[in-house]
């Protein structure tokens, strides 16, 4: 599992639809599931229950839904932006709203992407084929933080 | 000015011996001076004996001139009054110099008739060879008081608190809200600084800000913007709001504030704004909670239909559509209604906008979406208006996108975008050759959810128009609509008056 999706997704319908929709271009295997907010920062910072985690092994992009448990969609985000290890993680909110606040509060605080989950199947196995391409084949990491050089 | 009266450019000199000293004396430009007085003018001997008076005070007091000559003044004062006024006069006698006669009294004079009228009076002595005599100018100040006296039922009509201070910020007026507003009776507050009915912690700036006023005295908002308080006696505050206007008399500026209580409307804002937040919380629930299931309904029917397309025979395959329909058809009801919320609280940024540009632009969107559409567009000149673009556009989609849908059914379709004088004002339309409709029905045209067409026939969600017409509502303007059955419709509306400009 070198490269990965990590799903944060509350709603266990539309984790199973997220998930075959992802199935329909081979990538269903890549992707690891979050159920809610905190869990995916611990997850993500390496805290709690995942601080043995190999960092190696981040994902190549988190799908973010932002009605979340616990702590919120743009709470994890902000979260993440804070902290010097996840701050240029790739984020793609993946939200049932098209509300203006909610995309302009999102690329505020430093999402990458904005996807607005189409009620249509056809168009969310669409939605998910591109996703998948694009962030894990496609799009080019960000190194890890290198060690500063010795003077 | 004058009356005609025989002599009346001649005072009469009375039989006596400083009468006729006087008349010796007085010469052409006295009298002249004398009659020239606005006022009615008595002149009488120190001990009260009138000898000289003008046409004015024969006016006034119903004599004629003959019948005050010689008499005593006391027969011009109220029989009420009389006994204590030859007192008055041994103590002007005593201390003759130009004064106001009764200074903070009212005076009142007696006609011939016994009536009485209010008065001014005042007193200058006159010194003569033969002894002083005391002329008194009389005013009739009954306008004055009757006018007093409206203002006064005026300024305790009115439904606000009405506070006027001079310039200084003493208190010279209130009226009976003042007092029931403030908890002080009258008397505690006349005299007194403006600034107890202040909160303290505005005493600092508020004298600044009177004589801000003052240097620019007009009818206006106190504070504007501002949230400002009134104190209570008992020292509680309250929200209060309080319009200002300047009050020119002779003694100088007064400002006159009328103070409004608004505890209860900042209360039913306070009220309106949790509604509101509650509403805006619903419709955000709307967006997600309830489109979740519709994209599990309609996934999962989909997936059937395609994984398990071997187990289901034809009729099975069409029930799977019919719930992706479905499920299609409520989300877009769904955006439908969030759109037409959205339209109703957005904020109005107005600019100058040219319709015809925003109708090539969506038609451009529809003829993409269906290509083999063959539709005549015809865009008037000059479509200027000012309004919002954002729900300008909105309105242009709705009203476009319903003449595309309701024009597909004719052989020549032609949709058409221009302006017409209506009652004298411009409106703009939007006209189709499509199937149009009852003109019985045209005022339903515009209620959420109201559909003139099956749909079968032409699928819609029944919130275009009644989002278009809030729109149009939220501008100012008018929409109304003529059409027949296959006739064709068009749509007119305005953006309120002068948002449509004129060619």
């Amino acid at each position: 599992m070198s490269k990965h999706i990590l799903l944060v997704e509350d709603n266990p319908t539309d984790e199973k639809l997220t998930l075959r929709a992802f199935a329909r271009c081979g990538i269903a295997n890549d992707i690891v599931v979050m159920r809610d907010g905190a869990e995916a920062l611990d997850y993500l910072l390496r805290n709690g229950a995942h601080r043995h985690r190999d960092p190696a092994l981040d994902p190549a992009v988190v799908l973010l839904d932002l009605g979340l448990p616990r702590l919120s969609g743009l709470d994890v985000l902000k979260a993440l932006r804070a902290s010097e290890t996840t701050r240029l993680l790739p984020v793609v909110i993946l939200t049932s709203s098209r509300e203006e606040e909610d995309i302009i509060r999102s690329y505020s605080l430093g999402a990458n992407a904005y996807v607005r989950k189409p009620v249509s199947f056809a168009e969310f196995a669409e939605a998910a084929k591109t996703l998948g391409m694009f962030w894990l084949l496609l799009n080019e990491r960000a190194p890890a933080q290198r060690r500063s050089p010795l003077p | 000015m004058s009356e005609p009266s025989g002599d009346q450019a001649v005072p009469t000199a009375a039989a006596g011996p400083s009468a006729s000293a006087i008349a010796s004396e007085g010469d052409a430009l006295f009298r002249a001076l004398l009659e020239a007085a606005p006022d009615a003018k008595v002149i009488t001997t120190a001990d009260g004996r009138i000898i000289l008076i003008n046409s004015q005070t024969e006016r006034l007091f119903g004599y004629r001139r003959a019948e005050l000559i010689g008499q005593m003044v006391e027969l011009l004062v109220p029989e009420r009054l009389r006994a204590h006024h030859p007192q008055h006069r041994a103590c002007y006698e005593a201390d003759p110099r130009v004064r106001g006669m009764g200074s903070g009294l009212e005076l009142y004079a007696r006609r011939k008739d016994g009536s009485e009228f209010p008065v001014e009076i005042s007193l200058s002595p006159l010194r003569t060879s033969s002894g002083m005599l005391v002329s008194s100018a009389i005013r009739d100040i009954t306008d004055r008081k009757l006018t007093e006296r409206k203002f006064r039922a005026l300024l305790e009509s009115a439904p606000d608190a009405m506070v006027i201070v001079d310039q200084h910020g003493t208190i010279v007026l209130v009226n009976a809200q003042t007092e029931k507003m403030f908890g002080y009776p009258r008397a505690e507050l006349l005299g007194q600084r403006v600034e107890s009915l202040v909160p303290r912690r505005f005493h600092g700036a508020h004298p600044g800000h009177r004589a801000a006023y003052t240097a620019s005295p007009k009818f206006r908002e106190m504070g504007t913007g501002l949230e400002l308080f009134g104190l209570r006696k008992d020292g509680s505050e309250f929200p209060i709001e309080i319009s200002l206007s300047p009050i020119e008399t002779p003694e100088g500026l007064l400002i006159s504030s009328a103070i409004r209580d608004i505890t209860e409307r900042r209360r039913a804002a306070v009220a309106l704004a949790a509604a509101n937040r509650e509403l805006e919380a619903f419709s955000y629930a709307v967006a997600h909670d309830l489109r979740a299931p519709l994209r599990g309904m309609n996934g999962f029917a989909q997936i059937l239909a395609d994984e398990y397309a071997d187990k289901l025979d034809a009729d099975g395959q069409d029930c799977l559509r019919e719930i992706q329909q479905s499920a299609e058809r409520m989300a877009r009801l769904i955006d439908a209604l969030l759109g037409l919320a959205r339209v109703a609280r957005i904020e109005l940024r107005p600019q100058a906008l040219d319709l015809a540009a925003l109708a090539r632009s969506v038609i451009g969107e529809l003829q993409a979406a269906e290509p083999h559409r063959i539709v005549k567009a015809v865009y008037g000149k000059q479509l200027f208006a000012t309004a919002d673009p954002e729900l300008v556009r909105v309105l242009l989609q709705n009203l476009l996108q319903n003449a595309w849908k309701f024009s597909a059914k004719v052989p020549a379709a032609v949709i058409e975008i221009g302006r017409e004088e209506h009652a004298g004002l411009p409106a703009f339309y939007v006209r189709d050759n499509g199937a149009g409709f009852d003109p019985a029905y045209a005022d339903k045209l515009f209620a959420p959810f109201q559909r003139l067409h099956g749909a079968a026939e032409f699928p819609g969600t029944g919130i275009g128009l009644a989002t278009v017409q809030r729109i149009v509502q939220r501008h100012g303007g008018r929409i109304w609509a003529q059409g027949s059955v296959n006739g064709g419709a068009t749509f007119y509306f305005t953006f309120g008056d002068g948002a449509t400009e004129h060619a």
